[in-house]
């Protein structure tokens, strides 16, 4: 009795795995690995054009004796209304059905972010294959798929650069920041404006993508992080660039490592600090129907270069710097602030974290939070501390 | 089945036709005897005549199941007295002499005398030695038990760096002596019994009266005496007529070679089978962590065998599920590989013809075809076939673009994780259920992996082993006994002896006559 | 047969197993916005209370379950027709379960296998393990209750290490977050997950300690109030309200947004893993609730032989209550509405008061 129902209950799991079939097995070569992917849009038929960068594993360097001279990448370039229509009608181009599990990257086209790039989010956030944490980057000055086509040096699949560079760059420069298709969407769906740093290209195409502008010690076409785009309500406003994207970032409590130069008393900007702690804390109060913005950073950071004869084994010297440090800082923030203020633009997100705190008080300046923030005050505090000063105390003096 | 039926039944009738008490005439029991065994020629009877002593004596053993000394001893024990008689008078009846040759020739060992003629062939057949006096209705059995048996080795399937290298024989008597040796204690209690209808095979069941627990004793005993069949060649007939479940790929009784271990889980509550021809001693009940537990647990200090067993239980995961999570992940989780990873499994995969699966069966028989090849070998030529197998066709396989050398990696991490598993009839089962997981993954993917994995912690959670649930102590769950499970906690906290059964926690033996001591 | 019984602990991991099922994976209480987790916490007193009473009308009828003591309250002629009310409820809500986890395994990786093969393929285990008996299954609970702890304890942590919590999404509270929590929290999050112990009481006559069902239950429903508050916390956390109240599945798209130094990520194989076997549990556990009533409703023996018919009408239900999820998710809100409260707490709550009073009175003849 016992093991006859075993046996049913046996065979009924053997027909049912027969029926499964693998409908959702695939094999690997027979998908496409998509490491990138460009959205721009075409002018005239308001159609999308979708670039995708697709791996070559048998050229790609992991492999020992890539012998072939294929390169690392391909790309096919595909126009269509939706995004996912794209990614179909790409089947006519490839060999392979294309996989996007791995995109690593997601180029919007300045063309796009120009016009609202928000519609193409949803089938990152509806599909299970794309992925939510892709980096973001906004082409400037060009074409998302000019810059998914150039090869870069070091890195086979351009796109896992470039990914890298963006973290790269926001993490020991920090004038920058990289942001992931999460963090954009999150921002969208907060209501204020946000920034995403834009990519840019020094050359030609047709150089970049050859694989001969690789072997050369100084690549022909080069594609670097520039400047943050300033996306309002969804649509690309400006760009920001320098001390003023900084500043932006500081207010974002985004920097993680950064370098300031800062005077000294014979010599400008010649004492390197890199700063490598820092927290901002915000809070919005509402005075009179305008907004107050308290905002206090602390900074920690080490002395790692000075082209000037300070007497660092002085404490006051020390002090003095770190006044210096703030006082760079300030100059800074303002700077990112005033320009947030001038734009009518509030991309620091400050109206969140109002909302979240007084959600009853946000109701009322909601609807035109903007000009409000336009007219609020910055109380800004900056505390900075130098916490080191490398290996030697003084610095070294030539005898006079 | 009727064959054998009816086989059985002439063994019985040729049973009944021995069973009768001896004659008291010589040459007809001689006769007898001689005819019961069908003239074998191992069977030497000799003759002969007291010095001072009329009746006719006759000495019967078997050649090769007795020792020669000690034939040669009892013969001339009995024989070799002086023409000076009991009591100055000299034996003339038969009877007389046979007492005397009864109480005052020295026999080594044990020795009984026996009226039935079913019992003469018994101790003919267990290397007894008899005496039959013209005239005398009865035998007199001396063991002289011997002849050449393997002595007392080093293991040979379960090896330990540190702890006692005897490992048990064939002879039954030995392995319960080895095992005594270990347990100086008088409750260490053996139990004998014949079975198999033909081979009439010596078993013994040891326990410690006290610490093993009643139930199961009783509930072994009672399958054993169930057994009805012609012949136990090894403890494997036993272990399969007296499990539970027929139809489970685990092992539901344990077996050892070791002595230390067999004492080890004796002292646990355990009950050891030891069966006559055969090293492999049964050991009862046994749950399934304790395939994963090896007597130098305990011999090695306790932080590392915690480290070294966990490194097992992994070792047994990977071996079962490692080339099916391989396969899922390769055909239908391609997400959940890291991408640079998985660049590197596609470009290792290019030239590859065949799909994942296929794969991965292939490189797993293959790898069975080796391991089933190099066992059966001797050892300087299974080692040559391992290399052959292992390096060469591994090797010229990825060469040649049929398999990428993942899947090599892949399989041989799975077949060398097997290996870690110290009982070898776990590891098989384990190998066996390999297979239909990968063909499942193949199939379902990771959720085809899990329902499988549910289904067959089920299944392990139905299994008992003589009325223990195979999976305690964790499914029923038991606190004091995860001290000595998934982890061995330093020896001095396990004062608490592992409760086999839904019964009172017996303290360790030590402890109580510490108590004892100190009362 | 010897009679099966069951540990206190096993009894314990089937609970927190069974409350966890599907409460971890989908959104519950999407009405009190960000206040999710409190709304839990002021659910967690209600199911506790509810479960003194299931646990009460079990220490006064040690022998009987839900249908058995109904009857013996209400009457026969009462008491039989409303027992078998439960059955087409405890299976229907048993199917939802096992269609929720259909539709995320398809969603999430499935998205070219038909339904009916997931789910069969699940109830198929659901009937393997039930054909075994309550004890086995008590066994296998509490194994994988370990795993689920596990598991658990690595996904949060990841999510932690990972550096994605920002506990300013779930302050600060305001009035009238506490009001929405308030009004979540009752009836909704009340009956689901707490309110669906009712299927308990079909277990507890096989517990071995009758003594210890009080408090190993309430135990029980307090660690798993905590750890579905403190998941639901770390969700809402991450993914901010907007995001957590539109994603079908919140914890598996929290866990995708994991990157812990490039290496760890990606383990939304272990979501989908606890999804699996919590539904399995839970929807087990409904499986038992009504194969047993069905059971002792048409006097049947053993029930092990009703199994394989309520596996079969639950698979089928499953895929044919909904055309899509999204009326799925329809009809659910009415059910957790209406029939559910019915059977989950007017019921129960009405049997202890019948009880009381004719036992105050003596009119049990």
């Amino acid at each position: 009795m016992k093991t006859k129902h075993l046996s049913v209950l046996v065979l009924f799991v053997l027909l049912s795995l027969n029926l499964a079939g693998c409908w959702n097995s695939r094999e690997l070569n027979e998908l496409a690995i998509v490491s990138g992917i460009g959205i721009d849009r075409v002018m005239d038929t308001g159609k999308l054009r979708v670039t995708f960068q697709v791996v070559n594993p048998s050229a790609t360097t992991t492999t020992q004796g890539a012998s072939t001279n294929q390169s690392p990448i391909s790309i096919y370039t595909v126009n269509d209304r939706t995004v996912f229509g794209a990614l179909r009608r790409a089947s006519k181009q490839a060999t392979r059905q294309l996989f996007f599990a791995h995109a690593q990257l997601l180029v919007i086209g300045e063309s796009l972010a120009e016009g609202g790039m928000k519609d193409v989010l949803d089938i990152f956030e509806r599909s299970h294959e794309l992925r939510l944490n892709t980096t973001v980057l906004v082409s400037r000055d060009t074409d998302a798929e000019s810059i998914l086509k150039v090869l870069l040096p070091q890195e086979s699949v351009p796109s896992i650069g470039l990914g890298k560079k963006a973290e790269n760059t926001s993490k020991v420069w920090g004038e920058t920041p990289q942001v992931s298709v999460f963090e954009t969407i999150k921002e969208i769906t907060g209501g204020g404006g946000f920034t995403i740093s834009g990519v840019r290209m020094l050359g030609n195409v047709e150089e970049g993508q050859k694989k001969a502008s690789l072997e050369q010690t100084k690549a022909e076409t080069s594609i670097l992080i520039s400047g943050q785009a300033v996306f309002n309500k969804g649509k690309l406003m400006n760009w920001i660039d320098g001390p003023e994207a900084r500043g932006a970032q500081w207010i974002l409590d985004k920097i993680y490592e950064t370098n300031l130069n800062l005077d000294s008393g014979d010599q400008a900007k010649a004492i390197a600090v890199n700063v490598v702690f820092s927290k901002t804390k915000i809070k919005v109060e509402m005075r009179d129907g305008l907004p107050i913005f308290h905002i206090r950073i602390n900074e920690e950071g080490n002395l790692n270069e000075t082209q000037s004869a300070v007497n660092l084994s002085q404490n006051h010297e020390i002090r003095k710097l770190e006044a210096e440090m703030e006082k760079l800082t300030k100059k800074e923030v303002q700077e990112a602030f005033q320009a947030a203020q001038k734009a009518e633009c509030d991309y620091f997100n400050l109206g969140n974290e109002f909302k979240r705190v007084n959600p009853a008080e946000w109701k009322k300046v909601e609807k035109d939070w903007n000009q409000i923030f336009a007219k609020g005050t910055l109380e800004l505090q900056v505390h900075a501390f130098i916490r080191a000063t490398g290996m030697r105390v003084t610095p070294l003096k030539a005898p006079e | 089945m009727a064959a054998q039926t009816k086989e059985k039944k002439q063994s019985q009738t040729a049973d009944s036709n021995i069973s009768s008490p001896l004659s008291g005439n010589l040459e007809d029991d001689l006769q007898h005897i001689r005819q019961g065994l069908g003239n074998s020629m191992d069977l030497i009877i000799r003759h002969f005549k007291m010095i001072n002593a009329d009746p006719q004596v006759a000495v019967i053993y078997m050649e090769g199941l007795t020792d020669k000394e000690f034939v040669d001893d009892f013969i001339s024990h009995a024989m070799s007295f002086q023409s000076v008689s009991e009591e100055g008078r000299k034996l003339s009846t038969s009877q007389e002499v046979f007492h005397y040759i009864k109480e005052k020739a020295l026999t080594p060992g044990k020795s009984q005398s026996l009226t039935d003629r079913s019992g003469l062939f018994e101790a003919l057949l267990s290397g007894n030695t008899l005496v039959l006096v013209e005239g005398v209705p009865e035998a007199l059995s001396g063991d002289t038990s011997g002849g050449e048996v393997r002595p007392v080795s080093e293991a040979g399937t379960q090896v330990s760096i540190r702890g006692s290298k005897e490992s048990f024989t064939e002879t039954i008597s030995v392995n319960i002596s080895l095992v005594r040796r270990r347990i100086k204690n008088p409750d260490l209690w053996v139990e004998p019994m014949k079975l198999g209808a033909v081979t009439q095979t010596n078993v013994a069941i040891m326990y410690i009266h006290g610490i093993a627990d009643e139930d199961v004793l009783k509930k072994l005993k009672e399958k054993l005496k169930e057994i009805r069949v012609d012949s136990i060649l090894e403890s494997g007939y036993i272990e399969q007529l007296i499990e539970g479940t027929v139809y489970t790929p685990f092992p539901t009784l344990y077996n050892t070679e070791r002595p230390d271990s067999v004492a080890g889980n004796l002292l646990d509550g355990r009950i050891a089978v030891f069966v006559d021809g055969t090293p492999f001693v049964l050991i009862a009940p046994a749950t399934f962590f304790m395939f994963f537990h090896t007597v130098e647990d305990y011999y090695q200090r306790f932080d590392i065998s915690t480290l070294i067993r966990l490194l097992r239980f992994l070792c047994f995961l990977i071996s079962m599920f490692g080339p099916a999570i391989f396969v899922a992940a390769l055909n239908f989780h391609q997400e959940m590989i890291p991408t640079p990873l998985l660049i590197n499994l596609a470009s290792q995969r290019e030239g590859v013809p065949f799909p994942a699966f296929v794969e991965a069966l292939m490189m797993e028989v293959t790898f069975e075809i080796i391991r089933e090849a190099g066992i059966r070998l001797p050892s300087p030529i299974g080692q040559t076939v391992s290399i052959i197998g292992g390096l060469v066709l591994g090797q010229a396989a990825v060469q040649a673009g049929i398999v990428s050398p993942a899947m090599v990696i892949v399989v041989s991490l799975t077949g060398i994780s097997s290996f870690t598993t110290p009982a070898f009839n776990m590891a098989l089962s384990v190998r066996f259920l390999r297979f239909v997981i990968v063909i499942v993954a193949a199939f379902m993917g990771l959720y085809g992996i899990a329902i499988l994995a549910l289904m067959l912690v089920a299944h392990l959670c139905s299994l008992r082993s003589l009325g223990v649930p195979y999976m305690s102590p964790l499914g029923p769950f038991d606190p004091q006994a995860q001290k000595d499970t998934l982890i061995r906690s330093p020896i001095h906290f396990m004062k608490i002896r592992p409760r086999l059964a839904d019964k009172s926690i017996a303290r360790k033996k030590a402890d109580k006559d510490r108590q004892g001591n100190q009362a | 047969m010897k009679k099966e019984i069951i540990g206190p602990s096993q009894m314990f991991a089937m609970i927190v197993l069974f409350e966890m099922g599907t409460a971890i994976v989908i959104p519950i209480g999407l009405e009190s916005g960000h206040a999710v987790w409190l709304s839990i916490l002021m659910a967690l007193p209600g199911g506790v209370l509810l479960y003194l009473i299931y646990n009460d009308l079990y220490r006064q009828f040690p022998n009987l379950i839900i249908s058995g003591y109904t009857r013996k309250i209400l009457g026969k002629y009462i008491g039989w027709p409303l027992s078998l009310l439960y059955i087409p409820v405890l299976m229907f809500n048993g199917s939802r379960n096992l269609r929720e986890a259909g539709d995320l395994l398809i969603s999430a990786s499935y998205d070219r296998t038909p339904i009916l093969i997931i789910n069969s393929i699940m109830i198929i285990a659901v009937m393997y393990i039930l054909n075994k008996g309550i004890e086995v299954f008590a066994r296998t609970a509490e194994i994988y209750f370990w795993i689920m702890m596990i598991m658990g304890l690595v996904c949060n942590g990841v999510v932690i290490m990972a550096g994605l919590v920002d506990f300013k999404n779930l302050f600060p509270l305001h009035y009238k977050d506490w009001m929405d929590a308030l009004t979540s929290a009752y009836p909704n999050i009340w009956i689901f997950p707490f309110g669906e112990l009712v299927c308990f009481t079909t277990v507890l006559p096989y517990l071995k300690k009758s003594g210890i069902s009080g408090k190993m239950g309430v135990t029980a429903i307090i660690l798993s109030g905590f750890l579905l508050c403190f998941t639901h916390a770390i969700e809402i956390s991450v993914l901010g309200m907007d995001i957590y109240s539109r994603a079908a599945f919140p914890i598996y798209t929290t866990i995708t947004l994991v990157n812990v130094a490039n290496f760890i990520q990606r383990l939304d194989a272990l979501v989908i893993l606890t999804l699996i076997i919590g539904v399995f549990f839970k929807m087990s556990i409904y499986c038992f609730a009504a194969t047993v009533i069905t059971a002792d409703l048409f006097k049947v023996k053993d029930y092990r032989r009703l199994v394989v018919p309520v596996g079969v009408i639950v698979l089928f239900t499953s895929f044919i209550s909904a055309e899509n999820y999204i009326s799925h998710l329809n009809e659910g809100k009415v059910f957790l509405k209406y029939f559910l409260p019915a059977i989950c707490a007017v019921v129960p709550i009405l049997l202890f008061l019948v009880h009381r009073i004719r036992k105050r009175f003596g009119l049990y003849r």
